[in-house]
């Protein structure tokens, strides 16, 4: 009962529109406070602490500084050019390289938003010169983030993995079919909406094996990123957080050394962002120490996990009514937030109904970022309609097709659980 | 002067940052050439809560911690003000309390050593007292430089965020 008041306190203040760090932070320390808790109040700042004091952590601020640095390491303009050769020769062709390109960007950059940004600068303006309207330009560029999410590395899966205890390595495999299945689905929901509106190609012929192999050779460091990455976590050589080390030494050497456009200033620049991004993150899982005490003291997750297990009897049902749940709350809420406040209350409900954690992680994720592309509060669709400049309506009906596409993909990936499973099964046992 | 303090604020977040860097990877090579470091993974943790309790502080200054600003935006100028004094008055004695425990517990803490390392962790306790200090200054400070209207708020909204 307590717990429930602590957790509406927290919905409150995050409400009349307090920092979230501090909206969790309050509300906990408010448990601390009340006079029936016999609990030192010194014991909250001692949770918040201990919430940092972990090595698996580590892999968030080192992975946002691995986005960072490729971001200026020249990269992205490398992969655009094999993705448009891949894709070019598709109807709608440059809608189908957007797609293709937040594939490969999922390789080496783990958020959505960013992603989402990055291509509404380079591809937005010759998208919309070419006669798509704003509201699908908008809508394609936004949703496309979702894939650059689900292919490892992914910073969502990484906090849900440090939240819930769950292995990051096996997230980052499970990651690897639905971001291809994502990338699959929308590019035929693209070709659907591309057929009826007649968008062009913007190569006239399918490319032959030589170009495709010099376009892929220019960007082969930057494909070969996420292939030693999960080889790397497969084989135990190192855990995710070390991973992240060697992805900041790996971002610099091929930046400096073999790209040379990574200059000293540059390398600054995207250390000052990421140390922000890292404040700005880290703060509410740091506040969020405390309030995860509390929830866990007060026996939350297995008071809820009795009671979902008498409601529900069957595993696809449990997991459909928790993503609709997800889904509406992932439309109204930050990811961040929903991830940091859910996951260790919803981990060990799902576990004990026999879920593996794996592949509710992926659903989660998928669902829960996707809700930061829909209205009416959508953190990637209003950086992405603020690039374009393109109406919150028009984004809304032109974005119709696209939801329809990544919403069956979850509807298989809750069906078959196989097809999230079976790689990490295989791959790590 | 001030603008010495903010840029001298950001050298050292990213020192810290780059330190974190340094210890993982040094940590992680130590190991795989059979020479491993134990103290890597302390140095790493140590300095995370530093380079996090900084870049907190630097998104304070700037008024763009993530919040949910639905209702405030659809409130006029004068409803938005009185959100945001609710707001402050909540997280200025937070920070105050917050940072006055933890300053007890650090004190409290240094004869206690962190494993491999020998460091005290005081160390690693006297990041959140010090970390506190410092946003309750740069809340103070955007309270009186950009008015109630843009203390937990960016003028511009351009920000990205992350996920």
């Amino acid at each position: 009962m307590t717990s429930f008041l602590l957790l509406c306190l927290a919905l409150g203040f995050m409400v009349v529109g307090m920092p979230v760090a501090f909206s969790i932070g309050i509300a906990s320390i408010c448990y601390f406070l009340l006079p029936g808790t016999f609990m030192p109040d010194s014991t909250a700042v001692q949770r918040i602490i201990a919430a940092s004091q972990s090595f698996p952590l580590l892999a968030v601020p080192l992975f946002i500084l691995v986005g960072h640095l490729m971001n200026g390491s020249g990269i992205t303009p490398r992969l655009l050019t094999l993705a448009t050769v891949l894709a070019g020769w598709m109807r709608g062709g440059l809608a189908q390289t957007s797609l293709l390109l937040s594939a490969l960007m999922g390789g080496i950059s783990g958020s959505a938003v960013a992603d989402a940004a990055m291509q509404s600068r380079v591809l937005g303006a010759p998208m919309i010169e070419r006669g798509y309207t704003r509201g699908f330009t908008g809508a394609l560029l936004s949703i496309g983030g979702l894939i650059t999410a689900t292919i490892p590395p992914s910073l969502g899966l990484i906090l849900y993995g440090f939240l819930g205890e769950v292995s990051i390595g096996r997230l980052f495999i499970a990651g690897i079919v639905p971001g291809v299945m994502l990338t699959i689905a929308l590019m035929l929901a693209t070709a659907f909406v591309a057929r009826k509106r007649d968008y062009k190609p913007i190569n006239d012929r399918l490319p032959t094996g030589r170009e495709v192999l010099d376009a892929a050779r220019s960007s082969f460091w930057a494909i070969l990123f996420p292939v030693w990455l999960i080889v790397g976590i497969r084989f135990g050589i190192f855990t995710p957080s070390e991973a992240g080390a060697f992805a900041v030494a790996y971002a610099v050497f091929v930046g400096v050394v073999i790209y040379r456009e990574l200059s000293w200033k540059n390398i600054v620049d995207a250390m000052l962002m990421s140390v922000r991004d890292i404040g700005m993150i880290m703060l509410i899982i740091l506040f969020s120490g405390a309030f995860g005490y509390v929830i866990t003291f007060e026996r939350v997750p297995q008071t809820l996990a009795e009671l979902t297990l008498g409601l529900f009897s069957n595993q696809a049902m449990l997991l459909f009514t928790i993503s609709a749940f997800l889904l509406a709350f992932g439309m109204l809420v930050e990811a961040t937030v929903i991830v940091m406040l859910l996951t260790p209350i919803l981990v060990p409900v799902i576990t004990a109904a026999g879920i593996d954690p794996v592949h509710f992680g992926l659903i989660m994720m998928t669902l829960v970022t996707f809700g930061g592309m829909t209205p009416p509060v959508g953190v990637s669709m209003f950086t992405v309609c603020g690039i374009l400049k393109c109406s919150y309506k028009e984004y809304t009906v032109e974005m119709i097709p696209l939801a329809v596409a990544v919403l069956a993909v979850v509807m298989i990936m809750i069906l078959f659980p196989d097809v999230v499973m079976f790689l990490p099964r295989a791959m790590m046992g | 002067m001030w603008k010495i303090i903010d840029r001298a604020e950001e050298i050292i977040a990213i020192l810290f940052l780059t330190g974190t860097v340094f210890a993982v990877f040094f940590g992680a090579v130590g190991r795989a050439v059979g020479h491993p470091l134990p103290s890597g993974p302390e140095m790493a943790q140590l300095l995370l809560i530093w380079t996090c309790m900084f870049g907190a502080d630097l998104i304070m200054k700037r008024g763009e911690h993530i919040r949910i600003s639905a209702l405030p935006d659809s409130l006029p100028p004068g409803g938005r003000r009185m959100l945001h004094l609710f707001c402050v008055l909540c997280m200025i004695p937070f920070l105050a309390y917050c940072g006055w425990l933890s300053w007890h517990l650090a004190m409290s803490n240094w004869a206690r050593e962190i494993g491999a390392s020998g460091l005290s962790y005081g160390w690693v306790t006297l990041a959140l007292p010090v970390g506190c200090a410092l946003m309750i200054i740069s809340l103070l400070r955007r309270l009186f430089g950009h008015g109630l209207l843009f203390s937990i708020e960016p003028e511009h909204h351009d920000q990205e965020q992350l996920l």
